[in-house]
């Protein structure tokens, strides 16, 4: 292992006191990305997103190649509910122990995940819930993510504490 | 093995947190955790989240950022068990700027995990 690498995982851990980092050999010894074959994205995701944004197509294709990877390795997705605009799913936890996860994540979906949901994040869940929560409790919300954020924050009101307001989105 | 998607990347940061639960409990907030942007000046800010757990066996887990914190996005991901003795599964990353919450309802009377992932890419 780099000494670079080491340092950051043993940042990592600091900065996380309490918590583990995950990814440890056998030893105990934390690994690295270095150690393992890289995985870079596929030229599908690569031409998504290379005009600086995605549209919805994109990212339905996108998922369906991340799908199609994960059944191919044994390891299908679950619960997969397609939303208006973000997919929800879930991962066998054994497929994240493997590697699996993230090597078909990373090289089918993980850039066009995070650009999507950026650019639709005024309309994301977290946001209506956060608005809905306000709403509830005598203020009006600003309509984007980031001042909803911030409002919420101003109020004390903590995503657990707002969770009864999921029901009604 | 499962590597954080931290190594994904030059610049990407994760970090998951064991507060796993398995025990019943209203409305427990598991844990609070403050995450510095590793990969900014010392002194740039922070990311704050935590993971939870309710009574009705839903959870999430949440991040934000300190207004001062230059990371670009947040996510998190949470892992759940719906049911004693059951598979364990973990959610699709959810995305933010700066602030990101993830939901899982539970789905049984069974005890039900969850913990949270939080990656931060600067």
């Amino acid at each position: 292992m780099k000494h670079s690498a080491k340092a950051l995982v043993l940042a990592a851990a600091l900065a996380c006191a309490g918590c583990s980092v995950p990814g440890a050999s056998a030893d105990g010894a934390p690994l690295t990305r270095d150690e393992l074959p890289p995985v870079g994205p596929s030229a599908q995701q690569t031409m998504a997103l290379a005009d600086g944004s995605v549209s919805l197509p994109e990212y339905q294709d996108a998922f369906a190649r991340y799908e199609d990877c994960m059944s191919d390795a044994g390891q299908p997705l679950a619960n997969i509910t397609r939303g208006e605009k973000v997919i929800a799913y879930s991962v066998p936890d054994e497929a994240v122990q493997s590697g699996d996860d993230d090597r078909c994540y990373q090289r089918e979906f993980a850039g066009v995940d995070e650009a999507w949901q950026i650019a639709n994040e005024d309309d994301s869940f977290t946001t209506r819930l956060l608005q809905a929560c306000l709403i509830g409790h005598g203020i009006t919300p600003l309509e984007s993510a980031v001042d909803v954020a911030e409002q919420a924050a101003a109020a004390g009101l903590t995503p657990d504490a707002c969770q009864g307001y999921a029901g009604s989105l | 093995m499962k590597l954080s998607r931290a190594f994904a990347g030059a610049v990407l940061l994760g970090f998951s947190c064991g507060l796993m639960v398995t025990q019943s409990a209203p409305a427990v907030a598991l844990g609070t955790r403050t995450v510095s942007c590793v990969y900014n000046p010392p002194g740039t800010g922070y990311v704050t989240g935590y993971s939870w757990r309710n009574s009705d066996f839903s959870g999430g887990a949440y991040t934000n950022k300190t207004p001062d914190c230059t990371a670009l996005t947040l996510s998190v991901r949470v892992k759940y068990q719906s049911y004693p003795g059951g598979p364990y599964y973990w959610t699709g990353f959810s995305y933010g700027s700066s602030s990101v919450t993830q939901y899982q309802s539970g789905t049984s009377d069974g005890e039900h995990g969850v913990s949270g992932q939080g990656v931060f890419s600067t």
